[in-house]
């Protein structure tokens, strides 16, 4: 998902945005109940409450029919899940990571972060650690934030200065783009795998989006991935407080 | 894969029970119901007794009430410190004040824990916590002085339960004996606690620990265990075990191990219990002196068992998070990145944090602790935590060197001091460099424990895990 995405699916939520409660898969993920009011979850965590008023398969995007604004565009690919709006929404939070991996063996990571300030004092500029190049950060809305990065061993330090700092105790979700040009290792000359292992600082649902590069063929993939649309896998797991969720994806390399 | 590590600390650790337990000569079963009852006011009186012959500088009288008997005790819990305190305090005409702050009293002894405060000609003048166990002899109240305590642990004892500080149990005592947290040394991670019969040798000692990674499992520790009580068993006698085997309690599982051994010229029961909580070990070792007592001294450790609650994660730190190389932890206000090719994992314990990252192959590995300490901690006090340690491993590992002097440094502008020292565990040399840094309230501990040859081949890619810690708000 590009930052652009990240801003869309950001700007459509009327929810808690990134945070947002997990979905509950009750349909398989991008197959539409017909006449329904659905409740889509997209990969930044977002929800989206409305009627599929177009639901093409081969389409990029979905079209939705909200009460709060005109009819939207989903990017297809940001879609984790559907699911009835009459049902209640789960009450876990959810933390959802997204990688684009190219056939260089790179992937570009869209993940939410969340800025807290602690209590005792308002604050404006924070820091933390991103693996590979940073090339967005933005604000939930998409707006982008201004922020300076400098190397650090295995990842990069980005600072970020809030224009408007956040209060003694409160909290802000932001959307972080990078680039890892490691991010894939060689399984041998035909298969490629990529790994990544994400805990859960609360009870909580983890969901990894993987998307492989264009022309590849999933081999395998640990543990089980739904794939919808073909060539994105998404990883989900209720992780309790310190458990982890390990993917690998096992794909063919680009001409295979 | 987990790497299996080498067993940096386990030495230590296991060795812990027996440091923390009193000299074993140092006291005597007396009979009971032969003297007339103490009560709370005989407690008070007596250490009313105490101060009146201080400032009267009658040290006959002292030593009769702080009864020489109980000198092994002095020496083993500072106790020659505070004579030398009292002996100070009296040239210098000074003071010193007793107040009891809390007293069970038995049929013929008591326990007392009691603050003492030299009250000179500093107003501000630190006083001392200590737990005093007192025995009726000939008539007469005498005392021993039995161990230091701690504090803030102290303010979590309430009648006869004690309270984690981090909220995660509470460890009850059995009627008339007396619950007693031992100061903590500064950079120790585990939480101990006493309880103390005054009336005969049963003692029992809990303390609460993270499991050390090199240890598998229980089985495990049990094994190690045996082998330590071995080393404390007189020479030419060997442990005899009573029972062995599963035990779960409180809705843990663990396991249990009853063994009779001649220690200190005599036969004693050590009974010891280990529950498991995640990767924290719960760990009960009680004693009874002599064996015949322990059909006797068993109800009041069931009692123990049966009071002892662990208690649900909602009060407990937040776990920190595994993102790829990355790993930070959002409450205690910290990031790093692990080299390529190191995994990660987070250990439940009962330090504020712990994680581990180790190389993909080999015996090294190295950790990061996060302690907090309470109150900002000076650049120049770094130096006390990385003493303190080497001096407690000296006492299970005296051949531990270290290798040049302690550098002063800086970590993500932090005042940080490293050290590089070297020891065998469990016959195999082990390089260990450990790097402190003074992050306002929080100690953060950084170590790499390797082999002399892997020690060469990853001291780099650990000095770049070094590098990237940032400290978050």
């Amino acid at each position: 998902m590009t930052a652009r995405s990240l801003a869309l699916a950001a700007a459509l939520a009327l929810g808690p945005g990134l945070g947002a409660p997990a979905a509950r898969a009750q349909d398989e993920p991008g197959r539409v109940p017909p006449a329904r009011t659905v409740r889509i979850h997209l990969a930044d965590g977002a929800r989206i409450v409305g009627t599929v008023i177009e639901d093409d398969a081969s389409a990029s995007v979905l079209r939705v029919r909200t009460a709060w604004a005109d009819d939207v565009a989903i990017p297809r690919a940001s879609v984790l899940a559907i699911e009835d709006a009459s049902e209640p929404a789960a009450e876990r939070p959810t933390s959802v990571v997204r990688f684009e991996i190219d056939a260089s063996g790179g992937a570009a990571k869209t993940e939410p972060r969340l800025l807290r300030a602690r209590e005792g004092a308002a604050r404006a500029e924070f820091r933390f650690l991103v693996t590979g190049r940073v090339d967005a950060v933005t604000r939930a809305d998409g707006t982008p934030l201004p922020h300076k990065t400098e190397p650090r061993p295995n990842a990069t330090l980005v600072t970020v200065k809030l224009p408007k700092p956040i209060e003694s105790g409160g909290s802000e979700w932001i959307g972080v783009v990078s680039y890892d040009a490691g991010a894939v290792s060689r399984g041998s000359a035909a298969e490629a795998v990529f790994r990544y292992r994400r805990g859960a600082p609360v009870d909580e649902a983890a969901v990894i989006q993987v998307v492989l590069p264009p022309g590849a063929k999933l081999l395998g993939a640990a543990p089980p991935a739904t794939e919808v649309p073909q060539g994105t896998l998404v990883f989900r797991k209720d992780l309790a407080q310190g458990e982890t969720l390990d993917v690998e994806a096992r794909f063919t390399t680009a001409g295979r | 894969m987990r790497v299996r590590r080498a067993a940096g600390g386990v030495a230590a650790l296991l060795g812990l029970a027996a440091l923390l337990l009193p000299p074993l000569s140092a006291s005597r079963v007396l009979a009971q119901g032969v003297a007339e009852p103490a009560d709370s006011r005989e407690v008070h009186e007596f250490f009313e007794k105490l101060e009146r012959a201080f400032d009267s500088g009658d040290a006959g009288a002292l030593a009769k009430l702080l009864s020489k008997r109980y000198e092994d005790d002095f020496e083993a819990d500072g106790g020659g410190r505070m004579r030398e305190r009292l002996a100070a305090a009296s040239r210098n005409g000074a003071r010193i004040e007793f107040d009891v702050v809390r007293a069970v009293p038995r049929a013929v002894g008591a326990t007392a824990v009691v603050r003492t405060r030299v009250a000179d000609r500093q107003p501000d003048a630190e006083s001392d916590l200590a737990l005093f166990v007192l025995r009726k002899e000939d008539g007469a109240l005498v005392a021993a002085r039995r161990l230091t305590l701690d504090e803030d642990a102290e303010r979590r004892v309430a009648g006869r339960t004690y309270r984690a500080a981090d909220g995660s149990f509470e460890l009850g005592a059995p009627a008339g004996w007396a619950i007693a947290p031992p100061r903590r040394k500064v950079g120790t991670s585990f939480e101990t606690v006493t309880l103390v019969d005054p009336e005969s040798e049963a003692y029992a000692l809990f303390v609460a620990f993270a499991i050390p990674f090199e240890i598998d499992s229980l089985e495990t520790m049990a094994r190690l265990d045996a082998e330590k009580l071995a080393t404390l068993a007189d020479k030419g006698t060997s442990p005899r075990v009573l029972a062995e085997g599963k035990f779960a309690a409180a809705g843990l599982d663990g396991y249990q191990q009853v063994t009779e051994a001649r220690v200190g010229g005599k036969d004693q029961v050590f009974r010891r219990v280990c529950l498991q909580r995640e990767r924290t070990c719960y760990q009960f070792l009680f004693r009874s002196t002599p064996s015949d007592a322990y059909a006797r001294d068993a109800v009041a450790f069931d009692e123990v068992l049966e009071r002892f609650r662990p208690i649900a994660d909602t009060a407990r730190p937040r776990r920190g998070v595994i993102d790829g190389n990355l790993y930070r932890h959002a409450d205690v206000g910290f990031e790093i990145a692990a080299p390529p090719g190191w995994a990660i994992e987070e250990a439940q314990s009962s330090y504020t944090a712990q994680v581990f990252f180790t190389p993909g192959s080999g015996q090294s590995y190295a950790m990061v602790c996060a302690l907090e300490i309470g109150h900002p901690i000076e650049p120049d006090a770094l130096a006390t935590p990385i003493e303190e340690a080497e001096k407690d491993k000296r006492k299970t590992i005296p051949a531990i060197k270290r290798l040049g002097a302690i550098e002063d440094g800086t970590v993500d502008g932090n005042a940080a001091k490293t050290v590089v020292q070297s020891y065998p565990i469990e016959g195999f040399e082990r390089t260990v460099k450990s790097t402190y840094v003074a992050a306002g309230t929080t100690l953060f501990v950084l170590v790499l424990h390797a082999t002399p040859a892997e020690f060469e081949a990853i001291e780099g890619e650990f000095d770049a895990l070094v590098e990237s810690f940032i400290r978050t708000p």
